[in-house]
């Protein structure tokens, strides 16, 4: 009798190959054909960002900290002294204490309280900020500038001489560099820097001796584009003025034999302009900013000393120009700004959807994670924000304003793993309305926010052997946290499904073409799909009422059967999560085939 | 001890190292049923596996030699153990498909039988085919394509070897485990199989019981 397998002795040997993807410095890069990119690059990084320790981790979140209560917009927002000073669209301006308890520190009552009684602002689109000498100086380039001093007294900043404002520029930029304060975007004289008297913020041209402010005309200097000031900031010793694409670097403190204080022009930049003031952000070493091209860097050389220009964002300027080219000059100047997040070292530039703020769904953030030292610069995108403005603490904490609301960003050494907690809640099926917003009120802390929707895709792969067809096997992967997920494959360029004809109205029909609404998430068609969570999610029993079983989770060192047959795979990774998640790795067992696909 | 498809199958995922659950192994639990389906239907006609017998006894219909009865179990001619007319204790030859005309069978009297496909879920025909009386036999017969939660009447031990060996034989990985498994295989059905002999069975079937008085006839 013949033994039930046949009984032979097969000749076999190892044919399983493994692959893994721990290495996703990268980034973003939307530049190079996904058919060509190493896999460190990801082709789609929405909503994470590279962390420190080399893995792929979903952004914080926000929680609420402050609301004013008065139904306007803040405009914008400083942190000066402990507080968070925001100014509103009807020109008042609040400060916020770190309980989130907000009072008004500058409006009509507060104004005529001040000699000759004035009125506070009126209304506005745009404020900036600047501190000099321990006072916080702001101005809207509508009204007169003012100055708050440390007991949160409003004042506008005026001559201290003679007591009188009617010299201080109105301008809608302002800056301290060295001993001055730096007057721009003047709607009278838009290239022209108005520069205040050595060690004073008030006397400006005009004003009495002793005086040796002077305005500078800089729109000579300017070849390309228009001689508007944007952008007027300090970097290290130098004054950067920028221009729509054209930066100067200007030296101040140099003054001629009469006394008469004589700026110089040292460089222009060409090609490195700004979209406006909001938009740049001081490192230390570098010095941050964003024109319609991309976004720049301006460091100092080792050893030479001059200032030279860097574009930072080559591999996700189409997906920057696409953000920035629907917008118009006054949206860019008003409704773009960026903020640096220190404790991470993440650069986050955001521009609305639209010109008209009261239309766009949101505002879409741009993240660089740069670390320079540690040759980190990887970029990815935030979505599902609608911010107006961000703001910076003496700590590293971030916060973000929308509407009457100041919120706190979450870090690593306070994390938030879900937007807008303490304010709205999911329903119980964990969706929310699709303009990102919630349902309110809550009612825990803790069961509050909106989970972070967040996508990871990576390029396709031919594991080094393009015309070779692969029988995937097996997948693993190194995930920390205990947020769900889901692992897609696609292969062979199946990717989209071809056959959408299009969304259809919420009773499933289509046009009379047989054609649905155009879409920018049209179906996908992975050919493999799993649902995963992360290796510290607790098992059944645990979360019960929140998952029922434990789900496939990646601290299991066992095989999860992964069987497909491809010439190009690609992987990806979405999930929307309001726990922490951070991808380590990902690996496939995989056998080689034959040309025959 | 028979157990489900599915016990099975999640004995064959945790040999092979895959994380076990229900459900857990989207891609490889489908593929395990089918070769563990595969694995019964070759092994289901390895033997007369006593688990899978059936007996019937059935009268005839008289007119197209069926027998009247619902034997749609037995799925296949050859799963006919032996057919034996009324009485008789030797079965009915196959009916010759050459050299002999089905017709030349005297009516009324059940001589062969032969496969048929007229009626379904009847697979066999006694010829002649107007004969009548009860005809008696051993079928066995198949389930069909065993789900997840049905029980599947064949050794555990032998299923979940043979199924790791066939999808670990696929993976290319870990030969010397490929090959343990295909020998425990091979062991297990040799056991079974062994085990089918093991058993009492007379060498003279058909004898009658031995008298234990005398009786005479007229001559």
């Amino acid at each position: 009798m013949r033994s039930a397998s046949g009984g032979q002795i097969t000749r076999r040997k190892e044919t399983l190959k493994p692959t893994t993807i721990r290495d996703f410095s990268g980034g973003l890069n939307v530049i190079d054909s996904e058919l060509n990119l190493n896999s460190r690059f990801s082709v789609i990084l929405r909503n994470m960002f590279l962390g420190s320790d080399g893995s792929l981790q979903v952004r914080y979140g926000t929680e609420i900290f402050a609301q004013l209560g008065n139904g306007r917009e803040i405009i914008n927002m400083s942190y000066y002294r402990r507080f968070l000073i925001a100014v509103c669209d009807d020109g008042t301006i609040w400060a916020n204490d770190s309980a989130g308890n907000s009072v008004v520190i500058w409006d009509d009552s507060q104004a005529q309280t001040l000699p000759n009684a004035p009125n506070a602002w009126g209304t506005l689109d745009f404020v900036t900020f600047a501190q000099f000498k321990g006072f916080l100086l702001a101005t809207n380039g509508i009204d007169k500038p003012v100055i708050v001093d440390e007991n949160l007294r409003v004042d506008y900043l005026n001559d201290l001489g003679t007591g009188s404002n009617v010299n201080t520029p109105i301008g809608r930029l302002i800056t301290r560099h060295q001993d001055y304060v730096i007057i721009a975007g003047d709607p009278l004289a838009p290239g022209v820097l108005h520069i205040s008297a050595r060690g004073t913020s008030g006397t400006y041209l005009g004003d009495p001796d002793p005086n040796d402010a002077v305005d500078f005309d800089l729109s000579a200097f300017v070849n390309e584009g228009t001689p508007d000031i944007r952008a007027i900031s300090s970097f290290r010793d130098k004054l950067t003025v920028q221009f729509s694409s054209t930066t100067l670097i200007v030296t101040l403190g140099t003054y001629d034999a009469d006394g008469n204080h004589t700026p110089l022009v040292e460089d222009t930049i060409a090609e490195h302009g700004s979209l406006g003031q909001r938009v740049l952000q001081d490192l230390g070493d570098d010095f941050l900013g964003a024109d319609r091209a991309g976004v720049s860097a301006i460091s100092r050389a080792l050893f030479t000393g001059s200032i030279q220009p860097e574009r930072l964002s080559q591999l996700v300027d189409p997906s920057i120009q696409r953000a920035l080219g629907n917008l118009s000059e006054l949206a860019l100047q008003n409704n773009t700004f960026a903020i640096y997040e220190r404790l991470d070292g993440i650069y986050m530039l955001f521009a609305p959807t639209d010109s008209d703020w009261d239309v766009a769904w949101q505002t879409k953030g741009f993240a660089f994670r740069y670390v320079p030292k540690l040759k980190l610069k990887a970029w990815s995108e935030f979505t599902h924000w609608k911010w107006r403005c961000a703001a910076r603490s003496q700590d590293g904490r971030i916060f973000f304003a929308r509407d009457d609301k100041i919120y706190r960003y979450g870090s690593s050494q306070e994390p938030l793993y879900a937007d807008y907690m303490g304010e709205v809640e999911e329903f119980s099926d964990g969706t929310y309305f699709t303009d990102n917003t919630g349902w309110t009120p809550v009612v825990s802390f803790a069961q509050s926010g909106l989970g972070i929707p967040f996508t990871w895709e990576l390029p396709w792969a031919d594991f080094d052997q393009r015309m070779l067809s692969k029988m995937l096997k097996y997948l693993k992967l190194d995930v920390i946290g205990r947020g769900r997920f889901t692992v897609e494959t696609f292969i062979d360029n199946t990717y989209e499904d071809r056959e959408f004809t299009g969304q259809e109205f919420l009773d499933d029909t289509l046009f009379d073409d047989g054609f649905g609404f155009v879409t920018d998430d049209p179906p996908l068609l992975p050919e493999l799909s799993m649902e995963f969570v992360g290796g510290d999610a607790l098992g059944f029993g645990s979360d019960f009422g929140q998952y029922f079983g434990s789900g496939r989770t990646t601290r299991e060192e066992l095989l999860y059967a992964w069987t497909t047959k491809a010439n190009l795979v690609k992987m990806r990774v979405s999930g929307r999560s309001r726990e922490p998640l951070r991808f380590v790795s990902l690996s496939l067992l995989y056998q080689n085939g034959t040309i025959r696909r | 001890m028979f157990v489900t498809l599915n016990e099975i199958v999640q004995d064959i995922i945790i040999l092979l190292s895959q994380a076990a659950g229900t459900g857990t192994q989207r891609y490889s639990q489908p593929r395990i049923e089918l070769i563990v389906n595969n694995l019964f239907d070759q092994l289901y006609a390895r033997q007369w596996w006593p688990d899978l017998m059936e007996f019937y006894d059935l009268p005839l219909d008289g007119v197209n030699g069926l027998v009247v009865g619902d034997i749609s179990a037995v799925k296949r001619w050859q799963d006919l153990h032996g057919v034996f007319y009324d009485g008789s204790d030797k079965p009915l030859p196959i009916l010759p498909m050459t050299n002999y005309n089905p017709n030349s069978v005297s009516a009324g009297s059940a001589m062969y039988i032969s496969p048929q496909n007229a009626v379904a879920d009847k697979v066999f025909r006694v010829w002649s085919k107007t004969a009548i009386g009860n005809v008696q036999f051993w079928a066995r017969l198949h389930p069909g394509r065993y789900t997840a939660n049905q029980t599947v009447k064949f050794d555990r031990t032998a299923l979940v070897l043979g199924g790791a060996w066939a999808y670990a034989e696929d993976d290319g990985s870990n030969p010397g485990a490929t090959q343990k498994f295909q020998n425990m295989f091979d062991s297990r059905m040799n056991i079974l199989e062994n085990e089918l002999k093991d058993k009492p069975f007379t060498t003279r079937p058909g004898m009658s019981q031995i008298p234990s008085q005398w009786s005479s006839h007229n001559a």
